[in-house]
Parts: structure tokens; C-alpha cells; sequence
């Protein structure tokens, strides 16, 4: 643990939470600290409104905490603006979410060339990279396909090669396979198992406990808090 | 709580430096660019609602060419037709002789006589230079040609009120009209159906069965109608009024400022003159006129001109009512796309760059109208022009004019949803449905 410890790419340090609408407060996220380190691969688990995704967006630096310390790679982002912010996001980050989120009406390859438009160093090459990474989750041959042409599960894979664009540290995925049947799903798990392989650290929120067999550690939330946090018993390694 | 057992890391954790995630200036510049690519592929996307969007910018800018298009038209005829009748110039004709309750127009009553012009060049000192004018219809004749032409006889001062120079020879003198002499000059046409490319000066013609010298061969002056001022002979006046077609009056007097700021007093001058020298009472109206050469000018072309204020309305209406489209189109736009504004931010666009696509993308739209509208403009204007006959004038500096306008309305109209857009919450962006 020391040795991990030494090297953490994520810190949240006592974080809190509140969303207020009107007289209701929520305390989404409650004293809330994990550390993780780089190239792990993190289920987060948990009833519906316990915080997960609430998580995620402070990890992801898509939302600021309320109170507490959040340090990416050394870095405190807390007091960052919201343009500093979205330049961590593009360098550091790679989002995959639920409902893919692709752009309608846009191919697949302009889809994940995209995000390269918004990363300042990812400029060159960028058609390039984006069919490499088209090509590393399997869709070489689906480039110019435009998201009502492709099935779930490639829409999920153009997704992925869109969160791998700006060869980030970091994939957030929240519920990547909650739309998908389990066979598509067990090969979106495979690309993140070979991803995290190859050195990614991998953080994914899912309510399916088969999904979450196929990480290395597995961290419970209930009411916005971590109930336990404990390496994957039996983990399945898939190729 | 059971300390979970970790995987070693399988690399260092290089630390974030600001210049990771904060560009250098000069990537704003790119990012510009870079938008306007991301804005291109969302307007081309819809293409029927993006052509009935920019319609209210096609006929804005189009009105905008023609309105101009038509009034500097018009403003070019004006000073054209005052180039051709002379600066300054006003002309004193006979007043209106009435039968009964029945007027008979203008000049159809002879008042003016030789001495009233010679009178007006003496006594009214913001008067320059005159010309007693007559002119009748005779045959021109030299060897075997023969022409029906128009004889003016007009004074010495003729060819510098009405600009209408002497290309070859030279005018008649005071002393050659003052002695009646039997001396012209020939317009460039009747010149040419006469002599052909020979020079005429110094030959004789015959007019009315007399033989005249040619003195001088006059400039054309471009043809006009009936009364073409090339296709003419120019006589002495007192030649023409007493040698060839006995008159006693003369038709008009042709008169000229020494300033053109002095045309009223010009005129004030000439009115008290005539009403004296006409013995005319004090109550009494005026047996004469006398009109503004340039009034006249813009008399006629305000119909045109007023067409053209009435275009420009419809072209500020437009262009508002065509903004307001964009506008509308706009913020339905960024509320159908906030799942995408929300997708875009959550990978790393930031406010300016959400802020430049809608903006880039407002303006595609107007410019794509303005385009289209300059070709309708010229289209229009064309068919305007032509259907009533008037002068229509488009000037590169119209067109562009007119297309920044529709720039100017994209930018306006297109900034509020585009603000709207680049303040979207990533996350809100994200959940909404
Ligand atoms: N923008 C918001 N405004 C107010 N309350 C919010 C907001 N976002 C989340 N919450 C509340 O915070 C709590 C945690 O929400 P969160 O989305 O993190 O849950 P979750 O664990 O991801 O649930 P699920 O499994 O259903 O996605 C919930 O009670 C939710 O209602
Ligand atoms: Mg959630």
C-alpha cells in the first residue's frame, strides 16, 4: 500500500457534496475520501442516488465539491476556472457514458475527431489518431458510419475510441454497459481490461455485479458515503 | 475497515502543469478556425430550415441592393441631365397664355423679346452669361444633300451655358450676330450626314434658300429624343429671327449664375427685371416663367428616388424580421443540442469555443441569406430598372455593403443563444432531455 500510496492519480480528501433546490438539501457526497492509484481498475458500486455519479463528476472535474480537497495527478483543481478545467478534462480525461452521448448526424470517425478539435496540443494527426482508435476497439471498418447506423455496442466502441483521442491518464466510465446486453457488454469490458493492461486507469460505476467481476477493486456507496472498499474477489480476466 | 490490497502502479504520475490544460494565446486563433469547421457540419445538417431561416436576409440584402442600386440611379441621372443642360442654369420662357379657363401651357404666349435678354445680362448682377434662344425646323442643304434639321438660333454665350463646346472651328462672334451675319455651326450629326468625315468649316450650306458660312463643327453631346441637340444647326439668333423666319419674340432665354449658391437670388433678380420691364403691375401675375434646370432634373427622378427610400424601409424590415429568425432558429438550436453542448464541454470544449461554433454558425446562416440576396438584388434591381425604364447604378461597394449587413445581423442576432449555449452547466447539459 505504500508503494500506492506514493503515487496516487486521484485524491479525494474529505469531500462533501450538497446540491440545494430550493428548501431541499441533498448531501450527495458525505466525507467522502479514496485514493487511487495510476493504472487500477475501480468498480464503483452501489444503490440508485448514493452519490456514484456525483463522484464521477468531481473526479472527472466536470463538478466542483462543496468542501474537501480533490487532487488529480499532485494537482488541487478545486479553485480552477471552468475554461482550466475543460482543458484538464480534454488532456487527462476520457469520458464514456451511458447513452453514449455520440453527435447525431455526424460520422463516426468526425465523432471522435472531435475531441481532438478541443485539445490544443491534439491538433496534428489528429484523423490519424482518431482512425487508430477507431481501429483499437474493432470499428475500422465502420468509420464513416453515423451513430442511427451503428448498434449499441459500437456506439459504445466509437464512444471509447472518442474517450482514448487525446490518449488520456484516466477512463470515467459511468454505467457503460447499463444499455447494453450482456454479450456487448462483456466486450466493452474487454476493451477497458485491455486498456488498463496497457497502463490506463480504469473507474467505472455499474450496478451489475458481473460487470463488476471483470475490475480489480470494488468500492460500495450507500447515501453518499463509501461503505466498503475491497480488491475484486475472483476477478475474471478477459483477452 | 480492511486496507484493500493495491496493484503497483504501472507508471509514474507526472505531475499536471498549468500549460497542460491552459493554452498558449495564440491557440485562440485556431480555435476560431476550428469552429467555424464544427459550425459548418451543424448548419449543413438541416438544410430546409437553414434556407427558410436566411429568407428574411435574402430579401433584406436584396432590397438593400436594389434600394441603393435604384437611388444612386437615380442621383447619376439627375446629375447627368443637369451635366447636359448646363450648371447653373436658368431658363426664362414665355408665361402661359390662357383662352377662357383654358390654359395653353407654357411658352405659347410671345413676351420676350431680344432686349430682355440684353436687359437681364446688364441689370441682374448675380446673372453671368445668356442666350435668347429660337429655333424652328428647316432643310439644310450642301451639293446634293439635304437635311431636315433643327435651326437654333442662340446667342454667343450658347455653347458655355449648355456645355456643348466647339470641336472644330470656332463660334460665331458678338459683332457677326449683332450684324446678323450669315454664319453657323453645325451639330456632330447633321456635320457628319452632310460632309461625311470631310471637314465642314469654312464651306457654305443653304438654309432656307440663304447661304451660310460653317464656322464651326459643335462636340457631340449624345443624342436625347426629338430635339437631338447633335442633329442641328446653330445660327445666330438675331440671324434667325429676322434673316430666316421673321420673328419678333424670342422663345426662351437661357440664362446662367455666376454661382451656383446664387440661383434664388438669380432668380429674384430676373423676376423683378421682367415684371418692371413688362410694365406689369404690382398685383399683376407674371407674363413669364422661369424654371430651375436642375429642379426640373430632380423633379423627375423623384419618383425614383422615393421607390428607393421605400426599398430601404423594406430592407430594415427585413433584415430586423430575418434577424429574429436566426435568432429563433438559434435558441432552438441550442435547446435541441444541449445534450451535445453538454457532451462537447464534458471532452474539453470550453466557453469560447461553444461560444464561437453557434456564433459561426448564426453566421453561416445570414451569410449563406446574404449571398443569396446579393444575386437577388442584382436580379431585382435589374428587372426594376428595366421595367420603368430608370437608371439603375450597382457599385461593388453596394454589394459589399449590402452583404456585411447580412454579416452584422448573424453576429447580432446569433451572440444571445450563443452566450446561452457557452453557459450551459456541463453536467445539466448532460441530463437534460
Ligand atoms: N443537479 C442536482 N441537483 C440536485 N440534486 C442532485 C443533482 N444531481 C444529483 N442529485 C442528488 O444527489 C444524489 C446522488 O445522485 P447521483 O446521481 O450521484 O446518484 P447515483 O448514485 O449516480 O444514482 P444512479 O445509480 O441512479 O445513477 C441523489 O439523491 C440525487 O437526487
Ligand atoms: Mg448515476
Amino acid at each position: 500500500m505504500s508503494e500506492a500510496a506514493a503515487s496516487p492519480i486521484i485524491e479525494v480528501v474529505h469531500v462533501d457534496k450538497t446540491y440545494s433546490t430550493g428548501e431541499f438539501e441533498v448531501r450527495a457526497l458525505q466525507d467522502v475520501s479514496i485514493s487511487i492509484s495510476a493504472g487500477e481498475c475501480v468498480a464503483i458500486m452501489g444503490p440508485s442516488g448514493s452519490g456514484k455519479s456525483t463522484l464521477m463528476n468531481v473526479i472527472g472535474c466536470l463538478d466542483t465539491p462543496t468542501s474537501g480537497t480533490y487532487r488529480l495527478c499532485g494537482l488541487e483543481v478545486e479553485n480552477l476556472s471552468e475554461d482550466d478545467l475543460a482543458g484538464i478534462r480534454s488532456t487527462r480525461i476520457g469520458f464514456v457514458f451511458q447513452t453514449f452521448n455520440l453527435i447525431p448526424r455526424t460520422s463516426a470517425i468526425d465523432n471522435v475527431e472531435m475531441a481532438r478539435l478541443y485539445n490544443w496540443r491534439g491538433l496534428a494527426n489528429r484523423r490519424e489518431a482518431a482512425m487508430q482508435c477507431l481501429e483499437s476497439v474493432g470499428l475500422g471498418d465502420r468509420v464513416s458510419h453515423t451513430p442511427s447506423e451503428l448498434s449499441g455496442g459500437q456506439q459504445q466502441r466509437v464512444a471509447i475510441a472518442r474517450a482514448l483521442v487525446n490518449n488520456p491518464l484516466i477512463i470515467l466510465a459511468d454505467e457503460p454497459t447499463g444499455a447494453l446486453d450482456s454479450k456487448a457488454g462483456a466486450e466493452i469490458m474487454a476493451i477497458f481490461q485491455r486498456l488498463n493492461r496497457q497502463g490506463k486507469t480504469v473507474l467505472l460505476v455499474t450496478h451489475d455485479s458481473d460487470i463488476a467481476q471483470y475490475t480489480k477493486r470494488i468500492v460500495k456507496f450507500k447515501d453518499g458515503q463509501i461503505m466498503s472498499d475491497e480488491p475484486t474477489v475472483d476477478p475474471i480476466e478477459l483477452d | 475497515m480492511i486496507a484493500p490490497e493495491r496493484p503497483k502502479a504501472s507508471a509514474d504520475v507526472k505531475p499536471i502543469v498549468v500549460e497542460d490544460f491552459r493554452p498558449p494565446a495564440s491557440w485562440n486563433i485556431t480555435a476560431v478556425g476550428l469552429s467555424v469547421k464544427i459550425a459548418m457540419r451543424g448548419v449543413s445538417s438541416n438544410r430546409l430550415r437553414s434556407l427558410l431561416t436566411m429568407l428574411g436576409v435574402i430579401i433584406g440584402v436584396g432590397a438593400v441592393i436594389v434600394a441603393i442600386g435604384i437611388g444612386q440611379g437615380s442621383q447619376q441621372a439627375v446629375s447627368a441631365s443637369i451635366q447636359r443642360l448646363g450648371t447653373n442654369v436658368l431658363t426664362v420662357m414665355p408665361g402661359q397664355q390662357r383662352t377662357g379657363a383654358v390654359s395653353l401651357g407654357f411658352g405659347t404666349r410671345s413676351t420676350l423679346v431680344l432686349a430682355d435678354s440684353d436687359a437681364i445680362l446688364q441689370s441682374c448682377p448675380s446673372i453671368g452669361a445668356v442666350s435668347p434662344q429660337v429655333n424652328r425646323t428647316a432643310q439644310v442643304v450642301y451639293l446634293n444633300k439635304n437635311e431636315n434639321v433643327t435651326i437654333n438660333g442662340v446667342g454667343t454665350s450658347y455653347s458655355q451655358i449648355s456645355n456643348h463646346p466647339v470641336e472644330e472651328g470656332r463660334f460665331f462672334t458678338a459683332q457677326e450676330a449683332k450684324s446678323r451675319k450669315r454664319v453657323c455651326l453645325l451639330g456632330s450629326t447633321t456635320a457628319t450626314n452632310l460632309f461625311g468625315t470631310d471637314s465642314p468649316v469654312g464651306k457654305s450650306v443653304r438654309i432656307v434658300e440663304q447661304s451660310f458660312l460653317v464656322v464651326g463643327r459643335l462636340a457631340s453631346k449624345g443624342g436625347q429624343g426629338v430635339r437631338n441637340p447633335d442633329d442641328a444647326v446653330y445660327v445666330p439668333t438675331q440671324t434667325a429671327m429676322y434673316r430666316l423666319f421673321g420673328m419678333l419674340f424670342v422663345q426662351n432665354i437661357t440664362t446662367q449664375a455666376t454661382d451656383p449658391a446664387l440661383m434664388s437670388e438669380a432668380q429674384d433678380e430676373i423676376t423683378k427685371l421682367l415684371h418692371r420691364r413688362h410694365r406689369l403691375a404690382a398685383n399683376e401675375p407674371d407674363d413669364f416663367m422661369i424654371f430651375n434646370q436642375a429642379d426640373l432634373a430632380n423633379a423627375r427622378n423623384e419618383q425614383q428616388a422615393t421607390f428607393s427610400s421605400l426599398i430601404t424601409y423594406l430592407a430594415i424590415v427585413s433584415l430586423g424580421v430575418g434577424g429574429i429568425g436566426i435568432m429563433n432558429i438559434m435558441l432552438v438550436s441550442v435547446t435541441e443540442r444541449t445534450r451535445e453542448i453538454g457532451v462537447r464541454k464534458a471532452i474539453g470544449a470550453r466557453r469560447r469555443d461553444i461560444l464561437a461554433q453557434f456564433i459561426f454558425e448564426a453566421l453561416m446562416l445570414s451569410a449563406s441569406g446574404g449571398l443569396l440576396g446579393v444575386l437577388a438584388g442584382l436580379i431585382g434591381s435589374k428587372l426594376v430598372g428595366a421595367s420603368n425604364n430608370w437608371t439603375v447604378a450597382i457599385q461593388p461597394s453596394t454589394v459589399i455593403l449590402a452583404f456585411s449587413f447580412s454579416v452584422i445581423v448573424g453576429v447580432f442576432f446569433g451572440f444571445y443563444p450563443a452566450l446561452k449555449a457557452s453557459k450551459l452547466h456541463p453536467i445539466e447539459a448532460l441530463h437534460y432531455e
